[in-house]
C-alpha cells in the first residue's frame, strides 16, 4: 500500500531534456520489482489459462519446432557433421526465438500498458521492466528444451561454455534497452509495429541459424553488419565451438551503447508526452 | 493530513494520431493553439484552488470543459505544460471503467491484478478480497470474467477496490453513471465516511443530484478555464446565469 506522499509535478518546459527525471524513473521502476515480476507472470500464465498442458505448450512448441527442423535440415548433411549441425540449430534458434519475441512485442511495450498508465502514477519503467521479466520466463521455458537436447544429442561442452551466461544477461540488458527506444517511437509511430513485423521473416533467412557463414562467404562480409548474427553468436560460439567470440562481443557493445543512448534521450524528452498519444 | 494545492494549472494537450489533422484552427479558435507544425488543445488554462482535509468537491462544466483532464492532473497522470500540483496524503483514483481491467480475467483476478499494481502485498490482498466481495455484492459473479458484467457491476467492483483501503484522498471520474441507488447510497456512505475521517474526495460528473448531494463545494470549469470555486449550490447557481445569458 502506498504511503502519504508529497509531491512537486514540475511543468515540461519546451523542448528541454530532463535525463535526470529519466533516471529516477528507471531506479523508480526497478524498485518496483514486486508489482513487474507478478504482472509479468500474470500475463505470461495468462496465455495459457484453462489450458491442460499450461505454460509447457512453451516448450512443446519450441522442441516441436527444433525436432522438425533438425529432422529436415541435417539429413541434408553427413552423419559426422550431424550432431555439430543440430547443436548449432537448437542453440542458435534458441537466440533467435528469444530476439524475435523480444523485437516484435517491444513497440507495444507502452501501447500495450496504455490502460495502467492512463490510470496509475507509476513510473513508466515500470512497464519495460515487466516486458523484459516476461521474456525471461519465456527463456527459462524454451533453455530446458536445450539444455535436454544437448544432453540428448550427446553433444561435448567445454568449460569456454561458461562464457554463453555472461552473454545470456547482456543480451537481457539489452532486451531492456531496445524495449525502451523502440517503445517509445511505437507508441508515437504506430507503423512501426508493423514494420518490425514485416521484416522479421526475412531476417530469420539472413540470420545464420539454419545456414553457417562459411557457406555464404561470398556474401558474409555484408551479413556480418547484422546485429543478430552476433546476438547468437555471443551466445553459440563458447557452447559450440569452445571460443570467446571478441568481435561479436564488440559489436553488440555498441550496439548497446548507441541504442541505450538513443532511448534515453528519448525518454528524457517524451517521458510525460507518452500518456497523450494513445 | 489530505491536502490538495494546485498553482496556476495550464494543460496544452496536444493533437496526435490524425486528430490534429480534423480539428480545424477556425472551428475552435479559442481552444486550439498551434506551437511549430503542431497542435494543442487548450485543456486547462491557468488554474488555481486549494482543497483541504474533509473537502467532498464536485468538478462540474460540459462535456469537454475539461474536469477529466483536470482530475488526471491531480492524479498525477497528466504533467501540466505549466504550474504546479501538490498533494499531500494516500491517492486513489477512478479515472474510467474501462481502464487497467482485463475483460476475460474473473473479478476476483482482476482484484488481484489491480491489487497487484497498487502495490499491496499478498497478504494485504488476502486481507481484503473478501471485503471486496462483500461491498460489491458481487456473490457468484465474481469468479465470471468481467466480459459479463453489467456496467453497475463492472463499477461496483472498481469501486470497491479503490475504495477498500481508506485513501486519503480519492479521485473520482464519472463513475455513478452505473450502479443502482442501493449502492449510490453506500457509496455516498463510504465517501462520506473518508471525508469524516479527515480525507478529500474530488468527483468529476454531470449528474447535479449526486453532486449536490455528496459536495459541499464544486469548481466550476468552463472550456479549461475556472469560472468558480466555492460552496456547491453558489456555484451551481453561477453556471446557471451564465449559460442562461450565453447560450
Amino acid at each position: 500500500m502506498p504511503g502519504t506522499r508529497s509531491e512537486r509535478v514540475e511543468p515540461l518546459r519546451g523542448f528541454a531534456l530532463q535525463p535526470g527525471k529519466a533516471f529516477e524513473d528507471i531506479v523508480n521502476g526497478a524498485k518496483l520489482w514486486r508489482i513487474w515480476f507478478a504482472l509479468a507472470w500474470q500475463e505470461f500464465a495468462s496465455m495459457y489459462r484453462r489450458s491442460l498442458l499450461g505454460v509447457f505448450w512453451v516448450m512443446l512448441s519450441f522442441a516441436g519446432f527444433v525436432f522438425i527442423k533438425i529432422l529436415i535440415f541435417s539429413s541434408l548433411l553427413a552423419s559426422e557433421d550431424a550432431q555439430y549441425y543440430d547443436a548449432y540449430l537448437v542453440l542458435g534458434f534458441f537466440m533467435w526465438v528469444y530476439s524475435q519475441q523480444v523485437i516484435i512485442a517491444a513497440p507495444d511495450t507502452f501501447v500495450s500498458a496504455a490502460g495502467w498508465i492512463r490510470s496509475e502514477p507509476l513510473p513508466l519503467s515500470l512497464y519495460i521492466y515487466k516486458s523484459v521479466m516476461r521474456e525471461i520466463f519465456n527463456l527459462s521455458f524454451t533453455g530446458a528444451v536445450v539444455a535436454i537436447a544437448l544432453v540428448y544429442l550427446k553433444f561435448p561442452i567445454g568449460i569456454e561454455a561458461l562464457f554463453a551466461v555472461p552473454a545470456i544477461a547482456f543480451l537481457i540488458l539489452n532486451a531492456f534497452v531496445v524495449k525502451l527506444l523502440l517503445g517509445i517511437v511505437g507508441a508515437k509511430a504506430r507503423d512501426v509495429a508493423h514494420l518490425v513485423r514485416a521484416a522479421i521473416l526475412p531476417m530469420m533467412f539472413l540470420t545464420p541459424i539454419f545456414w553457417m557463414p562459411s557457406q555464404m562467404s561470398r556474401i558474409f562480409h555484408i551479413l556480418w553488419w547484422n546485429p543478430l548474427f552476433h546476438v547468437l553468436e555471443i551466445f553459440r560460439a563458447p557452447i559450440l565451438d569452445r571460443t570467446f567470440p571478441a568481435e561479436s562481443w564488440i559489436y553488440m557493445i555498441c550496439f548497446f551503447l548507441i541504442v541505450s543512448i538513443l532511448g534515453f534521450v528519448l525518454f528524457s524528452r517524451f517521458r510525460q508526452r507518452i500518456v497523450f498519444w494513445f | 493530513m489530505a491536502r490538495i494545492e494546485a498553482k496556476n494549472l495550464s494543460l496544452h494537450y496536444p493533437l496526435t494520431g490524425g486528430a490534429d489533422k480534423h480539428i480545424g484552427i477556425d472551428r475552435e479558435p479559442e481552444s486550439v493553439v498551434s506551437v511549430g507544425r503542431k497542435k494543442y488543445i487548450l485543456a486547462l488554462r491557468n488554474v488555481s484552488f486549494e482543497i483541504g482535509k474533509g473537502q467532498n468537491v464536485g468538478l462540474i462544466g460540459r462535456n469537454g470543459s475539461g474536469k477529466s483532464t483536470l482530475l488526471r492532473v491531480l492524479g498525477g497522470i497528466f504533467t501540466p505544460t505549466s504550474g504546479q500540483v501538490l498533494t499531500t496524503g494516500k491517492v486513489s483514483s477512478l479515472f474510467g471503467m474501462n481502464l487497467g481491467i482485463q475483460i476475460d480475467a474473473t473479478g476476483r483476478e482482476n482484484i488481484v491484478l489491480r491489487g497487484t499494481i497498487k502495490g499491496w502485498s499478498r497478504s494485504q490482498l488476502e486481507e481484503k478480497i473478501p471485503e471486496i466481495i462483500e461491498f460489491s455484492e458481487l456473490e457468484e459473479f465474481i469468479d465470471l470474467p468481467l466480459r459479463t458484467y453489467s456496467d453497475g457491476m463492472r463499477m461496483r467492483l472498481l469501486f470497491a477496490i479503490a475504495t477498500v483501503f481508506s485513501p486519503e484522498i480519492l479521485l473520482l471520474d464519472e463513475w455513478i453513471g452505473a450502479g443502482d441507488a442501493r449502492f449510490q447510497s453506500k457509496a455516498k456512505d463510504r465517501m462520506n465516511s473518508l471525508v469524516s475521517q479527515a480525507g478529500i474526495t474530488v468527483i468529476a460528473s454531470h449528474n447535479r443530484g449526486l453532486i449536490q448531494s455528496v459536495c459541499d463545494r464544486g469548481v466550476w470549469l468552463h472550456k479549461g478555464t475556472m469560472r468558480a470555486y466555492g460552496p456547491i449550490d453558489k456555484v451551481y447557481k453561477e453556471m446557471d446565469a451564465y449559460f442562461a445569458n450565453n447560450d
